[in-house]
């Protein structure tokens, strides 16, 4: 059995009172697929991964542009749910029920991409 | 102006998922400007307890008026499993829920996004009573 560990650390000395310095780590089963892509976005709807061919999930998505215009938007199915700006990333155990669905606010930015099925 | 430094790495030694070890490490700062909350909240199960159990967030109100990176880890026991929802239907109601879930997190398990801020995030366990960490850093660039 495969093994993945995702490691998070959030660190701030002005956003709350105190300082800020959270790190929390898991370590995850895989047991079944895996891929990874890079996907040219346009304003468009892609659909970037299918519930029909995964279960339950770890995901990683990152917008590679540079371009401060250049936002992508990600649906679970046809909602938007998150807005990532250029550079920014997100993980997240996608639960498999809802396709995910990325657009370009603007530009033709591309997506970085990656699952683990659990 | 506040700052917010994630940094995420997803490992997996040689022969496990790929033949070569697998490495990603990813690091952003983020400009913050607006509401910043750490909380820890016992979500419940969903039948019986009504809706307003089960937000998470309120969109384009309060906390939710802008985008932000949200940060949520189930601090719950084992079998202690939370669903969260995005209510994309903005109806306030748990009818269509089944259309609307977006993660499952397993105790011990985390997530890191940028959340849109435009639909209300809810959440719900199918046992127990776990809790879960719920980080908000309202971005500037939203």
């Amino acid at each position: 059995m495969a093994t993945l560990t995702p490691t998070l650390t959030l660190l701030s000395s002005d956003a709350l009172v105190n300082p800020l310095n959270l790190s929390v780590t898991d370590t995850l089963d895989i047991t079944g697929n895996s891929g990874f892509g890079k996907t040219g976005l346009t304003t468009g709807d892609s659909s970037i991964l299918l519930a029909a061919d995964y279960g339950r999930s770890f995901v990683y998505l990152r917008n590679l542009s540079v371009k401060s215009s250049e936002h992508i938007t990600i649906d679970f199915g046809s909602g938007l749910s998150m807005l990532i700006h250029p550079g920014e990333f997100a993980v997240f155990p996608w639960d498999g029920s809802q396709n995910i669905v990325a657009a370009a606010a603007a530009g033709t930015p591309k997506l970085e991409h990656a699952v683990f099925e659990f | 102006m506040a700052t917010l430094t994630v940094t995420t790495t997803i490992s997996s030694p040689a022969g496990d998922i790929l033949s070569d070890a697998l490495a990603l490490n990813l690091s952003n700062a983020y400009a913050l400007d607006g509401d910043v909350s750490m909380d820890l909240v016992e979500v419940s199960t969903a039948a019986g307890t009504g809706n307003a159990a089960m937000t998470l967030l309120i969109a384009n109100s309060g906390r939710g008026t802008k985008s932000g990176i949200l940060y949520l880890k189930n601090t719950g026991a084992t079998g202690e499993t939370i669903t969260v929802y995005t209510d994309t239907g903005d109806d306030n109601t748990i009818a269509d829920l089944a259309n609307e879930d977006i993660f499952v997190i397993k105790a011990g398990e985390f997530a890191i996004f940028p959340w849109a801020g435009t639909h209300d995030l809810w959440a719900s366990t199918a046992a127990g009573a776990p809790k879960m960490e719920v980080g908000y850093f309202a971005e500037s660039a939203a």
